[in-house]
């Protein structure tokens, strides 16, 4: 899975800083539970859209909707660079349909 | 095909407008300003003149050049905070409320700390503020009251008469923050024991963004602190004393006070009385529904105008609020609103707003029950 682009990029008081990122395949169950490997993930299903949340304590959190092509990634700041480092290799090596190896 | 949006963001901004408010804008727009009284064009319309007169009217105020147009109530408060201490040219004490907007706090928590004035916060007990919980800390030195007609977070109005009457038999400045009332609850100021209250164009009087004002019933107690031109009494190098240039240098907004207008007289025709008891049907079907649902915990079970926030057991109101957005095409507000303080003093970290305006039905806030019920289900 790539970024395609980065739509918003927001600095909050709470020392966290947000971003949304479009990308170029639909999030799914698999992409999901391969989140999982990486941090807590939460879904909620039984909405109209299936909602989910993927922490990485002190370090970066991830929420979307299942079928939806934006992430919205929120960052600690003391740890920006790594957390933005660790979700782009993330996301790099899952490919739909085939499990992936990190 | 995509689900019609529900808008129930009101309090920050009111949507759809009137289309007789776009037109009147659109009709600026399409010929020259002209700038009526600064023209050699005589028969120019007047936009700025015409407006005074009809949110004069509105607003129960004899003396039209008594109502000051600004760019919001944000502009206002502080043209009228920082005007009131200018003018008064010592320190003095002030008081409000924890229920206040930052548009209310952060002024005069910049003349605390410039040592203008020393700040009391009353920390309520209940949606209302009683006279008596302010009179009991007036002392000789208060020569400021600021307090917000209608809470933002709360829904909750203010009674405003026995505050005013207690404030002004002292001498006290009372200055009334009216950006969540105008327009969708009754109040007249120019009838009201109030120096001066505040408004904002783009909430319920259904104008555009960028436009505000105030009355003022006591002008020669604030000094304006912009200086420009004014189209008249050029040779002066000085601010003229007369109302409302003594508050309104620069050019207008055109555009957006023509808006003013046309949304002014939208409310007055639909009538304020008509729109709050249609705000109300919703509001208690909403309080009624939403509270019946487990885990929904409202700030405020009696609002009196539409503006209800709620929280979620076990959920982030952040959360709710993206996936009312992203799964059912719901727009509220979530988190502090603004309002810091009165999070604080009912222990919650911030909450999902939802507030109305007469465009809204008793169907969307179906809906919107439905989508929280759903939600609320999930945890």
């Amino acid at each position: 899975m790539q970024i395609l682009k980065t739509n918003k990029f927001k600095r909050c008081v709470d020392g966290t800083v947000l971003k949304e990122y479009s990308v170029d395949a639909e999030v799914t169950r698999d992409l999901i539970t391969y989140f999982g490997e990486f941090g807590t993930v939460k879904i909620l299903d039984n909405l109209k859209q299936p909602f989910f949340s993927f922490s990485k304590q002190d370090y970066f959190s991830i929420k979307g909707m299942v079928g939806d092509q934006t992430l919205y990634v929120r960052y600690h700041e003391e740890h920006l660079e790594e957390s933005h480092e660790l979700f782009t290799t993330m996301l790099a090596n899952w490919v739909p349909g085939i499990q992936a190896y990190y | 095909m995509t689900e019609p949006l529900i808008y129930l963001n009101n309090a920050a901004t009111t949507w759809p407008k009137p289309p007789e408010v776009l037109k009147a804008a659109a009709d600026v727009f399409s010929s020259p300003f002209y700038e009526h009284g600064r023209t050699t064009v005589k028969d120019a319309p007047d936009y700025i003149g015409t407006t005074r007169q009809t949110v004069a009217d509105f607003f129960g105020v004899s003396s039209p050049e008594h109502i000051i147009f600004t760019s919001s109530a944000t502009d206002s408060l502080n043209l009228l905070i920082h005007g009131f201490a200018k003018r008064y040219g010592k320190p003095f004490h002030a008081i409000t409320t924890d229920l206040e907007h930052n548009s209310v706090l952060r002024p005069l928590r910049t003349l605390e700390r410039e040592g203008k004035c020393s700040l009391s916060i009353i920390r309520t007990t209940d949606p209302h503020v009683k006279p008596e919980e302010i009179g009991e800390i007036m002392t000789d030195d208060t020569a400021l009251v600021v307090i917000g007609h209608g809470s933002n977070v709360l829904g909750s109005v203010q009674d405003i008469e026995p505050i005013g009457n207690l404030v002004r038999s002292s001498g006290v400045f009372f200055l009334v923050d009216g950006a969540q009332t105008a327009g969708q609850y009754p109040a007249k100021p120019g009838k009201l024991p109030v120096d001066a209250f505040v408004f904002t164009g783009h909430k319920s009087l259904f104008g555009l963004p960028g436009t505000g004002g105030f009355y003022i019933r006591s002008p020669e107690q604030v000094d304006p602190i912009r200086q420009g031109g004014t189209g008249v009494d050029s040779a002066s190098q000085y601010q003229p004393e007369e109302l409302p240039l003594k508050f309104e240098p620069g050019t207008p907004n055109y555009p957006g006070i023509a808006a003013l207008d046309a949304g002014t007289g939208f409310v007055e025709r639909r009538g304020v009385d008509t729109i709050l008891s249609h705000s109300r049907t919703m509001t208690s079907y909403l309080v009624k529904a939403l509270g019946e649902i487990d885990g929904v915990r409202l700030y405020n079970s009696s609002p009196d105008i539409p503006v209800l926030t709620f929280t979620v057991k076990g959920m982030e109101s952040e959360d709710i609020g993206f996936i009312l957005w992203k799964a059912y095409r719901i727009v509220v507000r979530t988190g502090l609103h603004c309002s810091p303080l009165i999070h604080e003093r009912i222990n919650a970290s911030g909450g999902v707003r939802i507030s109305l305006s007469c465009m809204n039905t008793i169907e969307e806030c179906e809906a919107t029950v439905a989508a929280v019920e759903e939600i609320a289900a999930t945890i």
